[in-house]
């Protein structure tokens, strides 16, 4: 090779070196910030995820038992309350796991139906990515005992790391402090909260069938007249309407009261429910979504079949060959009429504490025909599942804030 | 004038002009004329190729070309290099907003969690952010005693900035054009945010404007079928 190929050489190599290394500079800063871009990519879908978890837990809750809910389906809480137990997997564990092969060690705050758990595994998403989500008692109570309501419910998002990016997943913890509705989980087929009432029993057609309590209730959250006025009305009445129970009336005043449904009976809370039940119900008629609670808030006459939860104000006819399974809720002042072939299996509840609107607080009802009231203890818990929980708080959790 | 080579063309006849070298190798018998006929001598009589070295016009479009081939790389280098700077300043500024959302999202979503006052959009366009989402024990306490649980953030300049506690504002995003957050809702943050690559000292192709807006939902601020009825410690 001649001295000037040598010179040729060495300057095609400079001049290629210059340009490769320009090259691999601007290939260097485009892989950083094309990593960066995927990284918030996946951190915001790994939010998304985590947010999933909370809502598909609010759609659960109303269909658990909350005790058996924190045993898990063995009925044995076995978690050891240590570190971070409540969070469906450790941060650390989090960051390094295989999302997909990944199962939660204990059954503990895993929702179940029947003899299928559920939850056992990450929830696999359309996008690749998944999410754990885990119940658990709220701190103020036992981890496996539960009187309030309230559970804390607690949803990891994972997203695997893409490829030439780095190796750990992208994870994001947030937490729901949700509380679990049952205010009209009735135990006898009709019991009334007013302050006065009137009730006309006609004919000796109609059937008042119980369950293990009486067929008649009264929830006395104030100065009420009720009690007498409705044995007054029963005076004289034969006993097998009422399916020749012991006791016709009870007192079920405790019971509601001091239990998580007590707030129903404050004033503010049931004004508040009033006011934001057709943001959550539906219209008559109800639409073959399967939503389940439904609002009446004129009234009218009711012939058709229904499932779930009703809520009535005004004056209010079931009638003709109606067909209600579930919970009636009359709400207010104003009248129920049953007649007619009408049955109703659960229960049905007059509530209009003192208070709620002017005037006096009093019901009517009026029963006649050949209508039927027949206490279900499952229709009545069933409906309770049409009401959402409430959600009383809602954070994002950093691996240094968790417990 | 064809066939003519630069290099030496000149042949060394007076004896008396002859460097002392020559004389020498004269004498040692090579005489002048004696070389091949493609071959001539130097002044020193050193023989020389005539046909390595360049013509004139080779010589000439020597220099244009080498001339052209530096204007082009010099053109090259510069362009490759306000791309280069204009790409790096694209994806910088990219990057920039595109985190945006994520870190603005986390910082404002655990808005009021609880027992808190949480969400306020002032005139100025500065939103303040109050979550309860930490305490001693792990759980929210009542009290906004953690720095994350105070954060203001604001726009300045081309910059979101960030205070968080008794801190003061830190720019934590560049290039950003618009802020504009608003809540129409107790339970709602609008923010429309535009990412501003529209500096003049960008090539004309790179200047582009990232605008978006987001709409965050504040889940604990939504309204619920139930009074929440949490007590305040």
């Amino acid at each position: 090779m001649s001295e000037k190929n040598g010179w040729v050489l060495l300057t095609v190599l400079v001049i290629m070196t210059v340009f490769a290394g320009a090259a691999m500079g601007l290939h260097l800063q485009m892989k950083r910030y094309w990593e960066l871009d995927r990284n918030v990519e996946a951190q915001m879908y790994s939010s998304v995820l985590a947010e999933n978890g909370i809502i598909l837990a609010r759609h659960l809750l109303p269909h658990q038992e909350i005790d058996e809910l924190l045993s898990g389906r063995n009925g044995a809480f076995e978690t050891p309350l240590s570190g971070a137990w409540r969070n469906p997997v450790p941060p650390a564990a989090a960051a390094v796991m295989d999302p997909a092969s990944h199962q939660l060690e204990y059954d503990d705050g895993l929702p179940f139906f029947g003899a299928q758990t559920l939850l056992r595994s990450g929830y696999a998403a359309d996008g690749g990515g998944f999410f754990f989500t885990k119940f658990s008692n709220n701190p103020e109570e036992a981890p496996d005992r539960d009187e309030d309501g309230i559970v804390l419910v607690r949803s990891l998002g994972v997203v695997p790391p893409a490829r030439f990016t780095r190796p750990d997943n992208h994870t994001t913890l947030l937490e729901a402090r949700l509380r679990q509705e049952r205010p009209f989980l009735l135990k006898s087929p009709l019991t009334f909260s007013a302050g006065s009432g009137e009730f006309q029993w006609s004919g000796e057609g109609f059937r008042i069938v119980p369950g293990d309590d009486a067929p008649l209730a009264v929830v006395l959250a104030g100065p009420s007249e009720l009690r007498e006025q409705l044995e007054e009305s029963l005076q004289g009445l034969p006993g097998f309407l009422f399916s020749d129970a012991v006791s016709l009336l009870e007192d079920q005043t405790e019971s509601f009261t001091e239990g998580p449904g007590r707030r129903i009976f404050e004033p503010a809370d049931l004004t508040h429910f009033r006011a934001n039940l057709p943001h959550y119900a539906e219209s008559f008629p109800p639409a073959a979504s399967g939503r389940c609670l439904l609002h009446l808030p004129n009234g009218g006459s009711l012939s058709g079949e229904f499932d779930g939860l009703l809520v009535v104000e005004g004056d209010v006819r079931i009638v003709g060959d109606a067909r209600i399974r579930g919970v009636v809720a009359h709400l207010g002042s104003g009248s129920l009429e049953l007649s007619d072939r009408a049955v109703v299996r659960g229960g049905i509840w007059m509530l209009n504490p003192s208070g709620l609107e002017q005037g006096a607080a009093t019901i009517r009802l009026a029963v006649s025909g050949q209508a039927s009231v027949v206490y279900d203890r499952d229709e009545v818990r069933r409906a309770q599942t049409c009401l959402p929980p409430t959600m009383l708080s809602w954070r994002i959790l950093f691996p240094e804030m968790t417990q | 004038m064809p066939g003519r080579r630069l290099s030496c063309a000149i042949q060394c006849t007076s004896a008396e002009a002859l460097s002392p070298g020559r004389r020498r190798r004269r004498r040692a018998g090579t005489a002048p004329g004696a070389f091949p006929q493609e071959m001539a001598g130097d002044r020193d009589g050193v023989p020389v190729d005539r046909r390595s070295g360049f013509s004139l016009v080779e010589a000439l479009w020597a220099a244009f070309l080498g001339s052209a081939l530096l204007v082009l790389i010099l053109v090259s280098t510069t362009r490759l290099q306000t791309h280069f700077n204009d790409l790096t300043r694209t994806l910088e500024g990219e990057g920039n907003v595109r985190q945006a959302p994520l870190l603005l999202y986390r910082l404002a979503s655990p808005a009021g969690c609880r027992w808190s006052a949480g969400l306020d959009v002032a005139p100025d366009g500065t939103v303040s952010i109050r979550a309860d989402i930490d305490g001693n024990a792990g759980f929210p306490d009542g009290s906004l005693d953690s720095s994350f649980e105070r954060i203001d953030i604001r726009k300045k300049d081309d910059a979101i900035q960030v205070r968080s506690g008794a801190g003061t504002f830190q720019p934590v995003f560049r290039y950003i054009s618009e802020f504009h957050p608003e809540s129409p809702r107790p339970d709602r943050l609008e923010i429309r945010l535009g990412g501003g690559l529209m500096d003049p000292a960008l090539s004309e192709s790179f200047q582009k404007e990232l605008a978006f807006s987001f709409l965050l939902t504040l889940w604990n601020r939504t309204d619920t079928l139930f009074l929440r009825g949490e007590p305040t410690p």
